[in-house]
Parts: structure tokens; C-alpha cells; sequence
């Protein structure tokens, strides 16, 4: 059994100099990840978009002359996978092998395309370009037609 | 009874049976017609190894059907013969072979011209392995990844072992093999292992077996592909084990490649596992140890042993039953569609026919190597008889292990002695059907090593890939240049080691990425014709260009211009890293306003344009093209690298949408949703402005590549759809209509505006399409001043223009531009205006002294269509700019 569900999820993208992210303090109920030597990402539930946003410009504000904190929620598209089978699902859409160390943020190809996935044991956060988002559930859902793959209306994004 | 369908007749199955096993017990002894010569071929390696066995299965032309399960209702027929493989009228092409020499196609049917092209199709026809069936969808095959620590290729007792041995250490091992394991090998001893061996992998759970699936190819990575029938494997190991064994050594003799001539493996198996049997009476040539086993299993299903021809040191271990000559030689099989006797010739030279309806060799063995041999970078270790073909049971299963706990990779060695003897005739590739003589023939002309008589006799490229063929190319070429050793190397191997379905090859390609804009749907509902625009699917018209057009000159109209690049560059150094990327001034925009920019590299070129504008001190909106938007942001990051900015780059391309809206009613229209103000004093045109839209916070700026009063609104592409049905409803009353791509390229082509890759070309400086007022010189330093300095002291050879074509009509885009009889130039956008009643256009066209001619005839349709074209300067719709700047 695989489940397949749209996540409304805020994405927050800070810019600053590596050090200054690396001490960016957890947010409850969001990830974070460096995603470029520059950049770290907060993701969380979309309705926690503005005060995602806010803790970021705290600490760049705070630490830094020039840092910069940006929604850009509305450039991406989060599907979250979920079920036993979710393994078989990275398996025939990424060339890499499964992360170690999960939850842990990988960037590479997913089903040909550009993709940042937040891997969990249990499920995996597959994050697109908004542009492409409609791509990865078709493909799923076409590609795993043997694991019975069910698409699921659209929840609040949750770790 | 369970049957498959051969050529409309059923033929019953037995469990366990390959399509081979279905037809050579229902006496179908002709499998299959020559490449080439359509000589009459039949069952011959029983291993997949040959192309022999190749027919067409379910449409599906070249299967192998020694290695493919036969299932019920498969539809079965051979390929390659005309009226029948059967009853071959082109096998008489074998009695003219003197008239197509190798290379004959270089050679013959050149003159006159174009006989060539006639003959072609006569030998497309008539040569090849049978037609794709064109009318079979491809089905979409999946792709599956898998990371073991090793991946083994081949499931025979060193395969077996290397991935035991590597499971018991507790790694992960891939075994993958291309039939079922086991199941070529007959009931023996190399069986009897086998089977004890798997049973031991299948209790590992660190071992994933895979089967029927050949490997294809070994590349950098490293990489294996194993592609079944419904998935591609893609193996990403750390280490690889190749056991593929060795393939008997194939022989060559005149006859050898008549049904009824076997490879010993082949024939034990067909006997052996499948219970049928190879022929009625045999002629077997006993080389090798295993070849001793084989007779028994050939012996026990009933085959009458006409002579053993065996080497003197195995005779001991023969039979007393069993007529025998001892160390003679098969050098003949008679036989015009079946081998009907062959002749031996005793080591006395004493020549004997023996009536037979078999042979079946054991010759020796090639390594079935071309995986190993593909792998140069990669840790890839061979073991058992790919290394040491005809090794002992022990010894491949102690290689198996030794190769599996290697970290480094061991070259494998090919001594010539491996090497068969240089034969005197017959056909050396069974593939192509190339003889003795013709090896000769072609190292005569000077061909005169392996690497290049493969590419001039296409030897060694085949179904096969060499695994029959190389060892007597080797040796032929070893014959005749005894003194150079490199001439008769192996050739290099390249993937596909194994044949592969183009839709296997394709597997995880089933799809068109396209790039949508958060709109599309709602453009959908609205009828649009969606098409393409770079990477992008927008709409190109919602039904009625025209009324598209009118709705733009004369009302308002909306344009989804969501895919254009939007990025926000901020940052200390925004300012300085903006001057220095672009031609114009940066540092003097004022903030609200905007500038329109050319993208320039290095040598001066454009390639792309768009908008720098100041929304705040140090932080700027800068738009791309639509094609653009991605490569900019490369750009933008490249040069902040290498000049160590602080500098921001946010690409917010998707983030935020964007809909223009155009035309003389735009203003009227924003009016009624924003309580901002939308005049020409709060916004003037190239003016920027940050405004509510009907609750929508937006980025409101002036632009006019439509020629008329225009506002692009960039907001977040959450609400777009909310804004787009906003300001449809709100302006109905207005005549509001949504926009195409076909409807733009018109309107800016009246305004004589370019586009980026379409009007441009790879050397389009600013000065070719007139646009020098975009590059300020007086600049100290942007990208591309320096070539364009250097540039401008070389006259331009063409320049584009902007032409008028009079008619109720516009020529083709792309027409060829003519004046008299020399061609000038061509059009790179061309529109017919409803407006001007005229055609309008952009071209290219050559200078005469510096200046281009006054008027061309635009040539198309294949010179059926002429159209006489004035070059005319500026724009061709409100020059002055006083609609745009309303």
C-alpha cells in the first residue's frame, strides 16, 4: 500500500554565509537542511509560513549584516510518500541509493527531474519545481501501478 | 494442448520448453535465413550466444529463441525469407557472392548517381534479422535502481560463489544472469553443483537475484544494465564480478553453418533438458573434457553415434562401442538445406564421408568476455571460465570468491594461444555472413588489422558481438602478419553487450516533461491550444488570433506571462555585480523605475534580454526570457562566484507568476481593482510600482513589448488563477480577451522588437539588430565590452532588418531572401498585420557596401511563392512610442 499526498508546506530559504546558517535554531514542526553552501532551507507546514519566515529574519538579522530570509513556498511542490513499499518507490525513480542517516535532506534527479527529497524511514517528502509538480504522482502512480498506489487529497505538510 | 502459434500452425508445449525446444521437436530444422546470403540456418549454440535461433516472437523481430520460454498462444515466425525461410528464392544471392564483395556498397552501384538510392531499398528489404511491426505500441518500461556492494553477471558455479562468498561477510550482492540460472547447463556434474549452490543464495537475504535479464553494458560509475522484459535494471555497485563463462568455440569449415551442425553445449542441452533430440544420427567431434558428459547425455536420448572424432589423449575415455577416429578432423558437412554427411580427414590425410544428419563440436572454448573487456575503469574482476575457459569445477568456484573480495581490478590477460587455428574456408561470422575469403580479400585492400577489418567488414558488430567471430578474425589476420602482433589485438568492446528492445532502452522515458505555469489549467479550461515555448506549455491562442489581436490594439487583453525569469538580486554588491554583468547603467536607475537589459557573454553575443528594476536600495527585480530563466540563474551565480560578491540571487521564476495586461483599456481596467493609483504620473511607462490587485499584492511594471499601454503584474503564483478570473470578470464589459504566443509575435513584430534565439543568431552582436542604444560604451567595464570594442573595427558582413511585403498575405518564416539570383539573406519572423494590410517581417540580410539592398523577394514554398519586400527603418506600428507611453 502506497499513499501519495500534496502537502501544503511553507518553505523558507535562508542566505548567508555558512556559519552563520549552521547555527539557525530548530523550529518546531519544520526541517531544516543546507541545500548550497549559502543557502538553508526551513520547511514546515504551510500555515507557519509567516512565522517560519520571522525566526529566520531573527537570526539573520541578529548574526549577520546582509543575510536574507525568502518565502518561496510558492515555487515548489511537495508530495509526500508514505507506506511499506516507499524503499521500492526511490528505487525506480532515483539513481541513488537510498540516504543513510535519515530524516536526512538529498538533492538529485527524481523521475528525471530536479528534485530536494526529505527521506524518513517511513516516508519521504519528494519537493519539486511547482512548474514540473504535476509530473512525480503521475509517474508514481503509472510506474508503481503494482503497489497499489493511492493518491490522497492535500494535508497540512507534517514531519 | 497448450501450443504456440509458428506461422499459423500450432505447435504443442512441454513444461519448461524455449520456443527452440517447441520447434526443433515439431522437426522445423531451418530456424532462420542468413543476414546476408540467405544460407538456410538452424539451431546451433543453444546458449544465446549465436544468431541462428533469431525469429520474430509477437511482433518482436530478432528474439533468441534458444534462451526465450515458450508461452501459450505466442505467435512465432521466422524472418529474412522470401516467399518463405522455408522454400528462400534469395538464396541464389549466395551463387552471386563474387558480385557483393565486402564493402561492396563503397564500391559498386555509385554510378550513375542515384542508383545507389535505388538499390538501397531493394537491400533494405531483403537483408536483416525481419521488419519491426510499426503498427506494436511500445509498452512504457520502468527503471529500477539498485546499490548492492557487488554486483555479479552471471549465474554459473563462480558467479554462484562470488555472491555467496560476498553475502557471507555480510555485504549486499546483485546476481544477476540472462535465463533462468541453471537452466542452460545439462543434467552433470556443472549442474549438480549449480543447483546446490543456488540453494544456498536463496536463503541469503543479502543477495538479490535477478534473472532473465541480460546484461547489456558496464559503464563509468560504475554501472550495470540488466534489461528484462518489463523492467531496466540499473545496478550502481561497488565492485563487479563477471562470470559469463565461455562459449564453445565456434567452427569454421565449408557447411559448418548448416542445420543439423551443433555446438556441444547446445546439443546436450536439447537432449538433456529438454528431452529432444538434436538429430537422428551424429558425427561428434570430442575436444574438450565436458564434451565426454555430453556424448552420454546425447547417447542416452537415443542418438546414434555414427564416429567420434577425438584427440588421442581423451580416446581412452571413449566408449568401445563408439566408431572413432583419433585426432582426425572435420573439415566438410555436405548438405544443401540440412547437413546430409561430412567429411573427415584422418591425420594420414585420408579423407571419409560418413552419412549423418548432425554434427555436433567440441572444439574448445572463447571467453564470453566483452562485458569484462567493456570495464576499463572500474573495479571489475572476471572469474571462472571467462578467465580460464575450460576450467576445472573447483577452480571457477575459488576464482568466484578471489574476485569477489578484490578492491582493485585485475587485467585480464588473452594470450594468442587461446586463439583457434587460422581457418582455410568457410563463414567466419555467422552475423554478417563474411568467409575466409572475404577476410582475406579485405586485408588485401589494405585493411590489415582486427580494429579495421571490423569496421570494414562489420565482423565482430552483430547480434553476437565477436563471441563466435574474433577468435578466427584474430587468428586469419595472425596468418597473414605473423610479425606484428597489435594488428590482430581484440577489438575494443563496446555496449550493448547483449541485444536490447529500443523500448528497453528507453525504460523510464515514457513521458514529455513540460513546464507548466500555475494557469494552465485554467488556460485549458479556456480552450486554449497549448504548445510549446522552449521548455515551457503555454498557450499559443485561445481559438481567434485575430480577435486575440484586436482585443490588444483596440480593448484589453490578458497574457499569462508566467514563465518569464524572475529573480530578486540584492545584497551589498547588488548594484556593482548588475553594472558589471549588463551593457547599460545600473548605478544611476532610479528606484521605481526599470531598464531594459541585453544579456551579452563574453565574445560580444547576445543571448538573451529582459528588465533590471530597483524596488529598494540594493535590491533589484531582474526578468529573463521565458527560455532563458534557467540558464540565468547559472549566469548570475558564475559571475558572483568569480568576482566574490556579496551578492543575493534568488530565482523566484516559479514563485511568482506574472499576467500582463495590455492595451489601450489596461489602465482603465486596473483602476476598478486597486485602489493604488495606475496613472501615468504614479506609474509611467518602464516605472515600477508595488499595488493591490483585488487583494493581490503585486508587482505592477510598464512595459510595452506589445506596443501598447501595458501592465505586467507579478504576484504570487498561488493566486494567479484568483487574479486571471479577477480581471477576466471585471473586464468583460471591456471586451477583455486572454492572449496566444501567435497573437504576441504578431503585435511585437508591428513594433519591430526582437526575439532572443528566434530574430538572433549564436554571433548576434547589439550592432547586427540595431540596437546599439542598448550598449553604453562609455561603460569602463561590463561582459562582452572588450569584444565588442574589438568587433566594431570589423564591417558587419549582415544585418537584421525590418521588411514590408505589400499583398493580402504574408510570405513564409524562414523564406529565402533573394535580389536577382543571389541570395541575401532570409526571414526570421514574418506576420501578415490586419491592422496595416500588410506583411511585416524580420530578416537577415547581407550588406552591399555597409548597406543593406532596398528591396528583396522573399522566396518559399519551394519557389512557388515570390513576395516583394521593401526594407523600410523602425518600427512599423507607432513609431514614436506614444501609445506604449500613454
Amino acid at each position: 500500500m502506497l499513499e501519495l499526498t500534496p502537502s501544503r508546506a511553507a518553505i523558507v530559504s535562508c542566505l548567508d554565509e555558512g556559519h552563520v546558517l549552521d547555527g539557525m535554531p530548530d523550529f518546531k514542526g519544520a526541517f531544516k537542511a543546507r541545500t548550497a553552501p549559502d543557502e538553508l532551507w526551513i520547511i514546515g507546514p504551510a500555515s507557519a509560513a509567516a512565522d517560519l519566515l520571522a525566526h529566520a529574519g531573527r537570526h539573520l538579522g541578529g548574526a549577520s549584516s546582509h543575510g536574507l530570509a525568502v518565502d518561496l513556498s510558492d515555487g515548489w511542490s511537495v508530495l509526500t510518500v508514505r507506506g511499506s513499499e516507499v524503499a521500492l518507490v526511490w528505487e525506480r525513480f532515483s539513481e541513488n541509493p537510498i540516504p543513510e542517516g535519515r530524516p536526512v535532506l538529498v538533492q538529485g534527479a527524481v523521475a528525471s527531474v530536479a528534485t530536494k527529497a526529505i527521506v524518513f524511514d517511513t516516508h519521504i517528502h519528494f519537493v519539486n519545481p511547482a512548474p514540473l509538480g504535476y509530473h512525480l504522482p503521475r509517474r508514481i502512480l503509472n510506474g508503481c501501478a503494482d503497489l497499489a498506489p493511492r493518491l490522497t487529497p492535500p494535508t497540512e505538510f507534517a514531519l | 494442448m497448450p501450443s504456440i502459434d509458428f506461422e499459423g500452425r500450432p505447435l504443442p508445449l512441454q513444461p519448461g520448453d524455449t520456443i527452440a525446444s517447441v520447434l526443433q521437436r515439431e522437426g522445423v530444422t531451418v530456424v532462420s535465413r542468413s543476414f546476408k546470403y540467405h544460407r538456410p540456418r538452424g539451431l546451433y549454440c543453444g546458449t544465446g550466444d549465436c544468431p541462428n535461433c533469431m525469429v520474430t516472437v509477437d511482433g518482436e523481430p530478432a528474439v533468441r529463441s534458444c534462451i526465450t520460454p515458450a508461452g501459450l498462444g505466442q505467435k512465432v515466425s521466422r524472418s529474412n525469407g522470401w516467399p518463405s525461410v522455408e522454400h528462400d528464392a534469395l538464396s541464389v544471392i549466395w551463387f552471386f557472392r563474387w558480385a557483393l564483395p565486402v564493402g561492396f556498397y563503397y564500391k559498386i552501384f555509385t554510378r550513375p548517381r542515384g542508383l545507389w538510392s535505388f538499390v538501397e531499398k531493394f537491400i533494405v528489404r531483403v537483408a536483416g534479422l525481419g521488419p519491426i511491426d510499426t503498427a506494436l505500441t511500445p509498452e512504457a518500461l520502468e527503471r529500477r535502481n539498485l546499490h548492492p556492494d557487488l554486483a555479479v553477471i552471471g549465474g554459473g558455479v563462480a558467479g554462484l560463489s562470488a555472491a555467496l562468498f560476498a553475502a557471507l561477510r555480510g555485504e549486499t550482492a546483485v546476481l544477476i544472469d540472462e535465463g533462468l540460472i541453471g537452466e542452460k547447463v545439462a543434467p552433470g556434474p556443472t549442474r549438480t553443483a549449480i543447483d546446490s549452490l543456488l540453494a544456498e543464495v536463496r536463503m541469503q537475504k543479502g543477495i538479490t537475484v535477478i534473472e532473465r535479464a541480460p546484461v547489456t553494458g558496464i559503464y563509468e560509475g560504475p554501472l550495470v544494465t540488466a534489461a528484462s522484459r518489463h523492467v531496466l535494471h540499473l545496478v550502481h555497485p561497488k565492485r563487479i564480478v563477471v562470470a559469463t563463462g565461455a562459449v564453445e568455440q565456434h567452427a569454421v569449415f565449408p557447411g559448418s553453418d548448416l542445420p543439423g551442425v551443433w555446438l556441444s553445449r547446445g546439443a546436450a542441452r536439447m537432449a538433456g533438458v529438454h528431452k529432444v533430440k538434436p538429430g537422428v544420427s551424429a558425427v561428434v567431434v570430442l575436444g574438450t573434457e565436458e564434451s565426454l558428459v555430453h556424448l552420454d547425455t546425447l547417447r542416452n536420448a537415443g542418438v546414434a553415434i555414427r564416429m567420434a572424432v577425438i584427440p588421442s589423449a581423451l580416446a581412452s575415455r571413449l566408449p568401445k562401442s563408439v566408431p572413432s577416429m583419433i585426432d582426425g578432423e572435420v573439415v566438410e558437412a555436405k548438405g544443401r538445406r540440412h547437413v546430409s554427411a561430412v567429411v573427415v580427414r584422418s591425420p594420414a590425410g585420408v579423407r571419409e564421408v560418413v552419412p549423418c544428419d548432425t554434427v555436433v563440436l567440441s572444439l574448445g572454448f572463447s571467453p564470453r568476455n566483452g562485458l569484462l573487456r567493456q570495464a576499463q575503469q572500474c573495479i571489475v574482476n572476471g572469474a571462472g571460465e571467462v578467465v580460464t575457459p575450460g576450467c576445472s569445477l573447483d577452480s571457477a568456484s575459488e576464482s568466484g570468491r578471489v574476485a569477489a573480495r578484490q578492491s582493485v581490478a585485475i587485467p585480464v590477460e588473452q594470450p594468442e594461444s587461446h586463439l583457434p587455428p587460422a581457418p582455410g574456408k568457410g563463414i567466419v561470422c555467422l552475423c554478417e555472413d563474411v568467409g575466409v575469403g572475404e577476410v582475406e580479400s579485405a586485408y588485401r585492400e589494405g585493411y590489415t588489422s582486427t580494429e579495421i577489418l571490423k569496421r570494414y567488414t562489420t565482423m565482430t558488430m552483430g547480434p553476437c558481438q565477436g563471441l563466435m567471430c574474433q577468435g578466427h578474425l584474430r587468428a586469419c589476420v595472425r596468418k597473414l602478419e605473423p610479425s606484428l602482433t597489435w594488428t590482430s589485438a581484440l577489438t575494443t568492446a563496446r555496449p550493448p553487450a547483449r541485444p536490447l528492445t529500443l523500448e528497453q532502452a528507453a525504460a523510464g522515458y515514457d513521458h514529455h516533461l513540460e513546464l507548466r505555469t500555475a494557469l494552465h489549467h485554467r488556460h485549458v479550461a479556456q480552450g486554449a491550444n497549448m504548445a510549446w515555448a522552449g521548455a515551457w506549455h503555454r498557450p499559443g491562442d485561445y481559438g481567434n488570433q485575430e480577435k486575440e489581436y484586436w482585443a490588444v490594439r483596440r480593448d484589453v487583453s490578458l497574457m499569462d506571462v508566467g514563465t518569464l525569469g524572475k529573480y530578486r538580486v540584492c545584497g551589498p554588491d547588488a548594484t556593482e555585480f548588475l553594472e558589471r554583468l549588463y551593457p547599460v547603467h545600473i548605478g544611476n536607475l532610479g528606484q521605481g523605475r526599470s531598464r531594459y537589459v541585453l544579456s551579452l557573454n563574453e565574445a560580444g553575443y547576445i543571448f538573451d534580454d529582459g528588465l533590471v528594476a530597483l524596488t529598494a536600495p540594493n535590491d533589484y527585480f531582474v526578468s529573463t526570457t521565458s527560455s532563458g530563466a534557467d540558464a540565468a540563474e547559472g549566469w548570475f551565480r558564475d559571475w558572483k562566484d568569480t568576482w566574490k560578491m556579496k551578492v543575493h540571487i534568488v530565482n523566484q521564476t516559479a514563485v511568482l507568476g506574472a499576467i500582463n495586461v495590455a492595451g489601450p483599456k489596461s489602465r482603465e481596467l486596473l483602476a476598478r481593482l486597486t485602489r493604488d493609483p495606475v496613472d501615468r504620473e504614479a506609474i509611467p511607462y518602464s516605472g515600477i510600482a508595488r499595488i493591490t490587485v483585488r487583494g493581490i499584492p503585486c508587482l505592477a511594471v510598464r512595459v510595452g513589448f506589445t506596443g501598447e499601454l501595458s501592465y505586467e503584474l507579478h504576484h504570487p503564483a498561488s493566486r494567479s488563477v484568483e487574479l486571471w478570473n479577477a480581471l477576466l470578470e471585471t473586464g468583460a464589459d471591456l471586451n477583455i480577451a486572454p492572449h496566444g504566443l501567435e497573437a504576441l509575435k504578431l503585435l511585437r513584430l508591428e513594433k519591430g522588437h526582437i526575439i532572443v534565439s528566434q530574430d538572433t543568431d549564436f554571433d548576434t552582436t547589439p550592432h547586427k539588430v540595431g540596437m546599439d542604444w542598448a550598449v553604453k560604451m562609455e561603460k569602463p567595464y561590463f561582459v562582452g565590452r572588450s569584444s565588442i570594442v574589438r568587433l566594431a573595427r570589423i564591417p558587419p558582413a549582415k544585418k537584421l532588418v525590418t521588411i514590408r511585403f505589400e499583398g493580402t498575405s504574408a510570405p513564409n518564416e524562414g523564406a529565402q531572401l533573394m535580389v536577382g539570383n543571389d541570395r541575401v539573406g532570409y526571414l526570421s519572423s514574418c506576420r501578415y498585420s490586419p491592422l496595416l494590410k500588410c506583411g511585416v517581417a524580420l530578416g537577415w540580410v547581407r550588406l552591399d557596401n555597409g548597406a543593406p539592398p532596398p528591396e528583396v523577394v522573399a522566396v518559399s514554398d519551394n519557389g512557388a511563392r515570390r513576395d516583394t519586400g521593401r526594407i523600410v527603418h523602425g518600427a512599423f506600428y507607432d513609431p514614436e512610442g506614444a501609445k506604449l507611453r500613454a
